[in-house]
């Protein structure tokens, strides 16, 4: 029964697939085998041909820096550090993905930088578990 | 994509409430008061009307169309209650607009109205997991596309915090408008950064406010005794939400949306005399002039920093304070934009009034994607 007290991590959407331990993780996606495009989270039917012939891939952990803004007034529900920076960043297979930013001080961040998935916890849920979010940070 | 319209279809009368704070006002009071002045406004009674269309966002309780009206009679006639995000009452409008096209009425009323809460707009679900993301913030995503668009064009954030001064500039000889003072270059690039490079005065405020139209057919308007004198044409209505090529958030949809629009109308970009664009965040506000077809991609900037977009430039923008001066009660928008392209058209502005102006445009954007383009003509 010794398990069950011990805390787990649990991703905060369904499409971060946590790795090992839980320290690692990587987004999930689509591929559509009409158009062959690729498609972020689990649609139930490809966004660009609305075709259900999918398949699940795990996406690429690297990714450019498309664009980014440093939020000085963050929104409700924000438990991070203040001000803090998001990133889109576009992915290899095409989408783009937009979540924090974090171990680049403010003065370096430049649009095109080369930045990698890593995962942090980001807080609790009622029963102790630890809530698991994606950020990127630059590949050094 | 849209049809053609049966019959010409006019708006007779426009109505607002200023928009502002009024937390002893009950946002039907302030409904009721802005249905009331377009109806003046048309010279028709409520007792005319045949429908009701009405674009709200927030969850007032149920029926608040039905709500709103039953304190003007009770007459019996369909109200249809939309909610589009920013974009609801043009969505009204133009379901409005589209009823009368096809001749299922001959006079309709369209109205918008908000309280909205103070704070950041979210979008998502209280619960929903963008909150530890911290992505899910409304001035984040102009913001995204503001940063780009410097690195992409050259554009410096002045450019963005011109298109704010020039709002509350225009919005000094607005009576409706919610702040009706200057704010200098320098107070809105040294005000509180919200999301770089947006500073506060770079981000519309949030408000209360409500707006009105009367729409008709225009074969109809001399049998209500409606002075045609004063009929604004309804020329070209599009709207249109997000595709595939959008993805990226380049504001493409203003693009193709205002095709549609341009094309129902028989116009083109170099026709229009007088605009009303989406500027929720400043940087919005030279965006969609560029997706309109007024400026070249990536030269709208340059545009707005020579005083292109003044009333007395080429392209006058936002001529009674935009979002970022009038504020932004959500569901009014639409219609307030059409109002002032209506006072504009029929040369009632005053000191904000446009020379020679004949053609008017309104590009409404609203979360979802939502994009509606409008096309008006005196």
């Amino acid at each position: 029964m010794t398990e069950e007290t011990v805390s787990k991590r649990i991703p905060v959407v369904k499409n971060l697939k946590l790795l090992g331990d839980g320290t690692q993780g990587v987004l999930m996606g689509i591929v559509c085998k009409s158009c062959g495009e690729y498609s972020v989270g689990s649609p139930a039917f490809c966004p660009k041909c609305s075709s259900d012939e999918l398949e699940e891939v795990e996406l690429s952990k690297e990714g450019i820096l498309r664009t980014y803004t440093v939020i000085y007034v963050p929104p409700p529900g924000w438990n991070g550090d203040v001000p803090y920076t998001l990133g889109q960043v576009t992915l290899p297979e095409g989408p783009d993905v937009l979540t924090e930013v974090i171990d680049c001080p403010r003065e370096e961040i430049k649009i095109g930088m080369k930045m990698e998935l890593v995962v942090r916890v980001a807080g609790k849920d009622d029963e102790g578990n630890e809530i698991v979010v994606h950020k990127w940070r630059p590949v050094r | 994509m849209g049809g053609m319209p049966q019959r010409e279809v006019v708006v007779a009368g426009v109505g607002l409430h200023p928009f502002g704070r009024f937390p002893e006002k009950p946002v039907e009071d302030m409904t009721r008061q802005a249905v009331v002045e377009a109806l003046k406004d048309a010279g028709v009674s409520y007792q005319q009307i045949q429908a009701g269309y009405f674009g709200h966002v927030y969850y007032h309780g149920m029926s608040m169309g039905e709500g709103i009206l039953r304190g003007l009679g009770l007459t019996g006639i369909p109200i249809f209650n939309v909610e589009n995000a920013c974009s609801s009452s043009s969505t009204a409008f133009e379901m409005a607009f589209w009823a009368v096209a096809a001749g299922v009425y001959d006079l309709v009323l369209t109205f918008g109205a908000e309280k909205v809460p103070r704070g950041p707009v979210s979008v998502s679900a209280a619960n929903s997991p963008q909150r530890l993301l911290g992505t899910d913030h409304m001035m984040a995503s102009y913001a995204l596309r503001a940063r780009r668009y410097m690195e992409e064009f050259g554009a410096p954030v002045e450019a963005f915090a011109h298109v704010a001064e020039k709002a509350h500039r225009n919005a000094t000889m607005n009576p409706y408008a919610q702040y009706q003072k200057v704010f200098t270059l320098e107070e809105i690039l040294n005000s509180r950064m919200i999301a770089d490079p947006l500073t506060l005065y770079q981000c519309c405020p949030t408000s209360d406010g409500a707006s009105a139209a009367v729409v008709c057919a225009r074969e109809a308007a001399s049998r209500y005794s409606i002075d045609t004198g004063r009929l604004v044409t309804i020329a070209g209505v599009a709207l249109q939400t997000s595709d595939y090529e959008d993805r990226k958030g380049e504001h493409l949809i203003a693009a193709r949306t205002s095709r549609e629009s341009y094309e129902m109308a028989g116009i083109g970009p170099e026709d229009v005399d007088v605009v009303q664009v989406h500027d929720a965040a400043t940087n919005a506000g030279i965006f969609q002039l560029e997706g309109l077809g007024l400026v070249e991609r990536g030269k709208g900037w340059q545009l707005e920093l020579e005083g292109g977009t003044e009333i007395d430039g080429r392209i006058p923008t936002n001529t009674d304070g935009g979002l970022q001066a009038m504020g932004h009660p959500l569901g009014a928008t639409g219609i307030r934009m059409l109002h002032e392209l209506v006072t504009q058209l029929r040369g009632e502005a005053g000191a904000r009034q446009v020379r020679d102006a004949h053609v008017g445009i309104a590009e409404n954007s609203g979360a979802g994607e939502v994009c509606t383009v409008i096309i008006l003509k005196k």
